[in-house]
């Protein structure tokens, strides 16, 4: 059942790429572990970046929502030194309607718009509120660094 | 008095049965058979056995006489499937396996998804081998007509080199139509291997002397009027374009009949795949119902797409859509044979 769902949205995303993201396995024989790229929204400071992410499917897939982790370092309230991403639909408000294409996508707005109220990192989240050009200006040196 | 003991020694087969000790069970049932007389309980114990033990032709005769004995009886009838999976007779086996499934639902027992499994392999191992039967019907049609349109081909030419003939000189006789038919032809061959022959001399780069030196050869015994081989070339044409039209006809429904695609609105929302059991919410959407309650359980109390509270209770059995999937299945038997 997750096997036929995941190759299903595998198809739908090679069918119909969604703009700034792919996603795929990264070994043709084990549907469960893709490997996923955005690229920097270019109303953000992460743009001209590209950014890797890992994503595992759980066996009960869609019933469980996917694991999915930046393995590129990026400057984020949202988002930790080990990638983990604090993002609501990953967690409480995955729904089984929802596809890695959309998560993706949710993924491309949270790095144009962070949420500082529920942050992963307060320092950043701090910085993010109260000295604006200065999280600009380190997510746009680590984006340099790392993602380019 | 004897009737109890009887019982005790099935019993007895069962426990076996559980050991795996197949013969030992056989034994006890073969007793109980002698005390308690025609049971169809015990035959069709012993046919479970003699499936464990691959004995078919045992399993088919218990299971049948357990039938003779009682033919309501579910496990007979799911036996006797399994029996003609083995002897490879699909029909059958999908026969028993549907009145093992009406059976349960006429005596509200269930055994699980293991007759549902079972047809669904005789299933598809049927479509399998009327698919393999079809493919091979298709290309020796496919060669029939190529040899057929060869054949018509070299007759017109025949037919044109003959009239030619006639009108040049009425005496003439047929075997020297045949002769430039011939003749003719193994011109058209070499032409074609010497196009071969110099794309290779140009890849290579090999001296293309050979190549020069056949064709040579070749117009020195070819004298065939230039009307008459203009001639000739045209129905050459034409039979090499209907020979290409008919190659891309079947062409055409080969890569149709493997676009084995369900239509969205028969699959779920949720696992993707086609709807064999749909139910409807509240708000009008439609999913499988193991997908819904799955979610209900595991989720949220949440209609995933309309995203408003939802319980058990509320779903209701969406028998139009499961009209449409059953008609849908019957008329592309290979959604079977993909299932697992």
């Amino acid at each position: 059942m997750a096997l036929n769902r995941i190759s299903k949205e595998l198809q739908d995303l090679q069918r119909e790429p969604p703009a700034n993201v792919s996603a795929g396995p990264i070994h043709s024989s084990d549907m469960y572990n893709w490997q996923a790229t955005i690229l920097g929204p270019s109303d953000s400071p992460y743009q001209s970046g590209v950014f890797f992410l890992a994503i595992t499917f759980p066996s009960d897939y869609p019933f469980k929502p996917p694991h999915i982790h930046f393995t590129t370092k990026i400057y984020h309230p949202n988002i930790n030194t080990n990638g983990s991403i604090c993002l609501d639909i990953l967690r409480s408000n995955w729904s089984p309607a929802l596809t890695i294409s959309k998560v993706l996508l949710s993924i491309c707005s949270l790095l144009c718009d962070p949420n500082p109220d529920d942050p992963l990192v307060p320092e950043i989240a701090r910085q993010y509120k109260h000295d604006r050009d200065g999280y600009n200006a380190t997510a746009r040196n680590w984006t340099k660094k790392y993602a380019t | 008095m004897t009737a109890e003991k009887g019982e005790a020694i099935k019993e007895k087969g069962n426990k076996h049965f559980l050991q795996k000790k197949y013969n030992d069970a056989i034994h006890c049932y073969n007793q109980a058979l002698k005390q308690n007389g025609e049971k169809a309980i015990y035959y069709v114990n012993r046919a479970l056995c003699y499936i464990k033990l691959k004995q078919w032709d045992k399993v088919y005769q218990d299971a049948r006489h357990c039938l003779d004995l009682d033919p309501n009886y579910i496990k007979a009838h799911a036996y006797l499937g399994q029996y003609y999976i083995e002897q490879q007779q699909y029909d059958e086996a999908i026969t028993y396996f549907k009145q093992a499934l009406e059976l349960c639902k006429i005596q509200n027992k269930n055994f699980g998804d293991e007759i549902q499994r079972l047809l669904r392999y005789a299933q598809k191992r049927r479509f399998s081998i009327m698919e393999h039967k079809r493919i091979e019907n298709e290309i020796s049609l496919q060669t029939y007509l190529r040899s057929l349109i060869q054949t018509d081909k070299e007759r017109r030419m025949q037919l044109r080199i003959e009239k030619y003939l006639e009108d040049k000189d009425p005496t003439q006789s047929s075997t020297n139509s045949l002769s430039i038919l011939k003749q003719f032809l193994s011109k058209i061959m070499n032409r074609h291997n010497q196009q071969i022959t110099t794309s290779l001399a140009s890849v290579v780069s090999v001296s293309p002397k050979v190549a020069t030196t056949t064709t040579h050869n070749n117009e020195m015994n070819v004298a065939i009027d230039q009307q008459l081989e203009q001639a000739l070339q045209d129905i050459e044409q034409s039979a090499d374009q209907s020979l290409n039209e008919m190659n891309i006809l079947f062409n055409e429904v080969d890569v149709r009949r493997k676009r084995r695609e369900i239509p969205e609105y028969l699959t779920c929302k949720l696992c993707y795949d086609l709807m064999r059991d749909p139910v409807i919410t509240p708000f009008g959407i439609t999913y499988c119902r193991s997908c819904i309650e799955e979610n209900l359980y595991k989720v949220s109390h949440l209609d995933p797409i309309a995203n408003k509270p939802l319980v058990v209770d509320q779903l209701v059995n969406n028998l139009v859509l499961k009209e449409i999937v059953e008609k849908f299945i019957k008329e592309n038997e290979w959604v079977n044979s993909e299932c697992f």
